[in-house]
């Protein structure tokens, strides 16, 4: 399996708050990793270190062989849990925008995922409703053909049939060939049926890093109620 | 840095500062035109005066604004949470910053136009002054106020990228920056003086007779240049230093 990412000895402090804490690990391509952990266990730091958007405050991170920076977001696509979207802008004008941008851009794709998802075009960002622009991030992520997507609680915040429509045939429709996904979310059971491998979190640090298999076979339970035990 | 980012990034910015243009600018034109309206109605000529300076100094509120917009352009990213998604794009600090300064200075020269030409018309109005601003008039005001713009976006963007006491490292930022611009004044002018000048108007009265208006080209080269120093400086800690 070749590394796409490749953590080792990652810290990252806030202050004299640790967000992680010495993080080694390594994914390879066409996995679906879920990292897995509460509020506040430093899924979302540990993507934005990814995507280049934090730097680590020791150790080393590299994606493709690159440090991370804009350099390496043209081959990642990131979708982060916040509503980061620009509300003056109407669906078309973000979308057409954005594309601009970005060489792996499939207006096609985007067409379809719109179309899928129900967002009409001529809609200002700021009129959709909390659901459709959780639904909009995944179409923006998704529309580019890249070797990587990382997804920060894209369920999180969002009505049941969003996050139905977003898991149960976005990733598993849409998902593009030989791509790896790293997806954090704190809703498991919803997500666990994904998951190739699982990492889970806990105060910055990592507590388990195993394929989704063998963590069912050796506690003789669901994702879902490992995560329960951990964090219960 | 890549053109077409630039280009892509300004069209947006350009975008999201219509609203301002279009707001101050009706305003200074009201400004003026109510500043007209008056001098049109005066019986007495010495209530000229105040009138006339209200219409000179409509160009502080002008420069303070632009400090003010530098400040905004990256603060109304943060807290719309749009910084985010901008440093998601592959895009790099220094071209976020280069698209915004940009659009400042097509903010500073609309805003500088239409005050230059509504105190042009108000001055022009006695008989006993006349101005004509030249294309020079528009070119120095514009980098002055645009310098204003880009001192703020520097500020902002040290502000931002502290974690703690932003305010407060920005503010003495703001007291360091003023007195090193000061001081790169004082030990610049006689370089300055060295250089040719330019006639930025033309001024005539009863009393002064015809009079060009000079300035040496130095200032303006030294708007220019302090104002890239600030914009490269807070590309560098957008691109190096600032977390989302």
């Amino acid at each position: 399996m070749k590394g796409l990412i490749e953590i080792d000895g990652l810290t990252k402090r806030y202050g004299r708050t640790i967000a992680l804490g010495n993080i080694s690990m390594e994914v390879g391509e066409g996995e679906i990793v879920g990292i897995l952990g509460p509020n506040g266990s430093g899924k979302s730091t540990l993507l934005k270190v990814i995507a280049g958007l934090v730097r680590p405050s020791s150790g080393r991170v590299t994606v493709f062989g690159m440090k991370p920076g804009h350099g390496v977001r043209k081959l990642l696509a990131y979708m982060s849990e916040n509503d980061y979207l620009y509300r003056w802008m109407t669906v078309k004008e973000l979308v057409e925008w954005t594309s601009k941008f970005h060489d792996n851009w499939s207006m096609d794709k985007t067409q379809a995922l719109l179309e899928f998802f129900d967002i009409d075009w001529g809609l200002k960002v700021a009129n959709l409703s909390r659901g459709m622009r959780g639904r909009l991030k995944v179409a923006l992520a998704f529309s580019r053909e890249v070797p990587l997507y990382l997804l920060d609680e894209p369920l999180s915040g969002i009505d049941a049939a969003s996050r139905s429509k977003i898991l149960d045939i976005l990733i598993r429709e849409y998902r593009p060939e030989n791509s790896t996904i790293l997806l954090s979310t704190h809703l498991v059971m919803e997500a666990e049926s994904l998951f190739d491998r699982a990492i889970f979190l806990k105060n910055g640090e990592k507590i388990i890093d195993e394929a989704a298999e063998n963590l069912r076979d050796r506690y003789g339970a669901s994702i879902n109620n490992i995560f329960i035990q951990i964090y219960g | 840095m890549k053109l077409k980012n630039i280009a892509n990034l300004f069209q947006k910015d350009l975008k999201a500062s219509r609203g301002w243009l279009i707001f101050v600018s009706i305003g200074i034109v009201l400004i003026n035109l109510y500043i007209w309206l008056k001098l049109s109605s005066l019986e007495i000529p010495e209530m000229r005066d105040p009138l006339m300076l209200l219409s000179a100094s409509v160009i502080f509120p002008i420069i303070i604004l632009m400090f003010v917009r530098g400040i905004s352009v990256l603060k109304s990213e943060r807290d719309n949470r749009t910084l985010e998604y901008l440093k998601a794009l592959p895009v790099s600090g220094f071209e976020i910053i280069t698209s915004k300064t940009l659009v400042l200075a097509i903010e500073a020269l609309v805003y500088v136009f239409f005050f230059i030409v509504g105190f042009a018309i108000n001055l022009n109005m006695d008989s006993n002054i006349s101005m004509r601003p030249n294309v020079w008039s528009f070119i120095y005001l514009t980098a002055f106020v645009w310098l204003f713009a880009t001192m703020g976006l520097m500020l902002q963007a040290i502000g931002m990228s502290a974690r703690r006491y932003g305010k407060i490292i920005g503010f003495l930022s703001f007291i360091a920056i003023s007195w090193i611009t000061n001081k790169l004044f004082e030990v610049l002018q006689p370089l300055i003086d060295k250089l040719p000048s330019v006639s930025v108007l033309f001024l005539s009265s009863e009393t002064l007779g015809d009079n060009e208006q000079p300035i040496s080209l130095g200032i303006l080269i030294l708007f220019v240049v302090v104002s890239v120093i600030y914009a490269v400086a807070a590309g560098a800690i957008i691109e190096n230093k600032m977390e989302v």
